[in-house]
């Protein structure tokens, strides 16, 4: 199981075992315009052998409302970033009748498989694997690389995809990968015969201009660093050689680096600087950089207990997902020097730090990880033929930096065989590729998450609570704990949303509450406008339904908090669990 | 209310028991499944020869039936555990043999599997590197290209009879 959370999923066990079927009790009491539930099926609906979040409570979905959309609590989704929101509510001014929600979901399995959806699939390699798949910088163009020594170029074409080129007698043994330059003119292509062959588009294809020789064994990887005129390659033999390339297309060789014990498996640069990343068979991930005309290794980054199959920076760098065969992806973090939160660092260099780690989700090893640059989705090839993403909700407690990524989707048999490489088009958000030792390469269609139920069962305002709400979307509610500030209460809650939505809240009445105020109603809210940053709250105006009197639900943010979260557009119907209902005066 | 309860507590009863028995009947059958598996696993294995002598793995015990333990992961999917002997603590024949394991069973196992292969414990020195590195999938591969490691695998995985022909068909991926 996942490191984190331990204790939240300790309280989402009481909750759980408290009171089972008064909630759907509830649902069918009060549930706005639908018919009575069906009877109570199984509470805990989770894909066997995939640990969800804690938190999580899953009743049977009620059906489709008139306001919803087709799906009943699907949500139409539109670009958003998940966004964590601290939101705090006066308890002095308001009263706190507890709120019970109904999760609505349908079943675990089902969501998750629905969120990344196969669009195509190809035969790529006949009789052979497919071991890597890179998209062109463009977009358009994805080159795969297999068992077959070849090395072929996909184009789409209609709704499916063709080969456009083979490139053939280049290598004589697997071709293990490919890297495009960053202006997409050239393509380059390692070998387990220890050559390294760079591709340059012609008018009719691609030609081999150059081979790159040097080392001992099998060529395991090469990327370009984003400036275009470098290039790495590393090897069994325990080395990363970094190469110049000039405006005459010649390649020299200016460092070779040992600091590997053991076989280097993949290379990759971050987005924007000139720094290397190298995952080895010798458990550790390092990194390099030029210091002074030469080449060092600036930081090693240990943790994983096998080998480190692959590594992945995010959109900008401060992050890096290492996925290895001891069945986790770890992310760490950069701490520059002089950072606030205390760090230490050695020098000018920065400090990794792992700030996350995600086990329990893998049943294998994990062999390729990639990060979104788009959306930050994390996706991960693993070995039992199956395809995971991972989407980052921000931490509830800003100051320590430690970010919870949950399972966002989950195709259990994306292939007949392992899969060896995920990788997300860098033009399309959401198209995602993917390659298996069956030859394959298959194209996925990945869906934000959307609708987040949850149920908490009279929770008060003191219990803190996570759930961590998960139909689709990395929604994080926390109850926390009131503080005092300023004579008056506030009661912490902190909020994602990935997407813009209506909220139904579904609250008791209790004796203290005001009578101007609708009581055991379904509230819900719409037209929920972009939050600020920072201080000031977002206003989320609501009407209740039946009476379609107006309400307004009042957001206020914490400075510290990532960002607020945005909401515009239309919605669909979703429900959110709260601990606590607020109810404020309109601002 | 109490007769409502009582049905309940009837019908739920009832229920447990039915899944109860379900359960029960499942894990025979499914036992069984396994060890026909496992026997299947070890046919296929028992053949390959040693890569110094030339008795097989059987004769010289570096496999046993008992060695080979499968369990179902999914929908007609296995996981295949073996767990061999080596016949002397040298590191490249225990590799070597670990090979022809994987190689043999990768091209002659009908169903889907996954496939681990350790060296059993305490019996070689170097243990958990042979074990890493014969599990380590890249590597195998990139030694079967290797073609004097090729051509030796070969010797000790193709029979010398005519079932040659049954390992040709399997539709599974050529190294």
């Amino acid at each position: 199981m996942r490191s984190q959370a331990g204790s939240a999923s300790a309280v989402h066990s009481a909750v759980m075992d408290s009171a089972p079927g008064s909630a759907e009790a509830r649902l069918r009491s009060g549930c706005l315009g639908s018919p009575p539930l069906p009877p109570a099926a199984p509470r805990r609906r989770r894909p066997p052998g995939s640990p969800g979040p804690p938190g999580v409570y899953m009743a049977p979905r009620p059906p489709a409302r008139s306001a919803g959309s087709a799906s009943g609590c699907g949500l139409t989704s539109a670009s958003g970033s998940s966004a964590l929101t601290t939101l705090r509510r006066p308890l002095g001014a308001l009263p706190l009748p507890a709120l019970a929600l109904t999760s609505v979901r349908s079943d675990g399995g089902g969501a998750m498989k629905e969120a990344l959806v196969l669009q195509s699939r190809v035969a790529a390699h006949p009789e052979a694997r497919c071991w890597f798949l890179a998209w062109s910088p463009g977009g358009a163009l994805l080159a795969s690389c297999g068992g077959d020594r070849a090395v072929r170029i996909w184009g789409r074409e209609g709704s499916g995809w063709v080969c456009r080129a083979v490139l053939a007698d280049g290598h004589q043994r697997t071709v293990r990968r490919v890297a495009w330059s960053p202006c997409g003119s050239y393509l380059a292509s390692a070998s387990f015969d220890a050559t390294t062959c760079i591709w340059k588009r012609c008018e009719d294809g691609f030609e081999c201009v150059t081979t790159l020789e040097g080392h001992e064994n099998e060529v395991k990887s090469v990327a370009w660093a984003p400036s275009g005129s470098l290039l790495a390659t590393c090897s069994r033999d325990k080395s990363v050689w970094v190469w110049e390339v000039d405006e005459e297309e010649e390649y020299e060789c200016v460092s070779v680096l040992n600091s590997h014990t053991q076989d280097v498996k993949h290379v990759v640069w971050h987005p924007n600087q000139e720094l290397l990343a190298s995952a080895s068979y010798d458990d550790t991930v390092k990194l390099y950089h030029e210091e002074e005309d030469d080449w060092v290794c600036c930081a090693t980054l240990e943790g994983h207990e096998s080998t480190v199959w692959s590594v992945a920076f995010d959109s900008s760098g401060e992050r890096l997902a290492s996925c290895s065969d001891d069945k986790t992806v770890r992310i760490w973090q950069c701490y520059k020097p002089g950072n606030e939160e205390g760090v230490a660092c050695s020098g000018t260099d920065p400090t990794w730090k792992c700030v996350c780690n995600l086990s329990g989700y893998h049943s294998r090893t994990i062999y390729d990880v990639s990060w979104c640059r788009l959306t930050g989705a994390l996706a991960t090839a693993c070995g039992d033929d199956a395809i995971r993403v991972f989407e980052e909700s921000s931490s509830s407690s800003p100051q320590q930096q430690q970010p919870t990524f949950s399972l966002t989707a989950h195709v259990p048999r994306a292939h007949s065989q392992d899969v060896n490489c995920v990788a997300w088009n860098p033009k399309e958000p959401g198209l995602l590729a993917s390659c298996s030792d069956d030859g394959e390469i298959a194209f996925w269609k990945y869906q934000q998450p959307e609708v987040v139920l949850v149920q908490h069962e009279g929770c008060s305002v003191n219990q803190v609570q996570t759930a961590l709400v998960q139909q689709r979307i990395p929604l994080q509610i926390v109850v926390g704990d009131p503080i005092e500030s300023g004579g008056a209460q506030h009661a912490d809650v902190q909020v994602g949303i990935a997407q813009p939505v209506h909220c139904i809240l579904r609250k008791s009445s209790t004796p203290s509450e005001p009578t101007n105020q609708p009581s055991r109603a379904d509230v819900s809210l719409q037209g929920c406008h972009r939050s600020q940053q920072l201080f000031g709250g977002t206003a989320i105006r609501g009407w209740h339904a039946e009476s379609k009197q107006k309400l307004t639900f009042a957001f206020w943010t914490l400075p510290s908090t990532v960002s607020a979260f945005s909401m515009s557009g239309s919605f669909d119907t979703i429900w959110l669990s709260m601990g606590s209902c607020w109810l404020s005066r309109d601002r | 209310m109490s007769l409502v309860l009582g049905l309940l507590s009837h019908t739920l009863s009832r229920v447990l028991r039915y899944s109860g028995l379900r359960r029960g009947c499942h894990a025979p059958r499914r036992r069984a499944m396994e060890q026909d598996k496992a026997l299947e696993v070890y046919d296929i294995i028992r053949t390959i020869r040693d890569p110094e002598k030339p008795n097989t793995l059987e004769e010289l015990e570096v496999v046993t039936e008992s060695c080979v333990k499968v369990n179902e992961i999914g929908e007609d999917e296995y996981l295949v555990v073996i767990r061999f002997t080596p016949t002397v603590p040298h590191c490249s024949l225990a590799t070597l043999i670990g090979l022809c394991l994987r190689i043999k069973l990768q091209r002659c196992l009908p169903f889907r599997h996954k496939l681990e292969i350790y060296i059993s414990e305490g019996t070689h020195s170097t243990e958990e590197d042979i074990n890493k590195q014969i599990n380590d999938k890249e590597r195998v591969a990139a030694a079967m290209e290797n073609p004097n490691l090729r051509d030796i695998v070969e010797q000790c995985v193709t029979e010398p009879t005519a079932f040659v022909s049954q390992c040709l068909s399997t539709p599974y991926v050529w190294l």
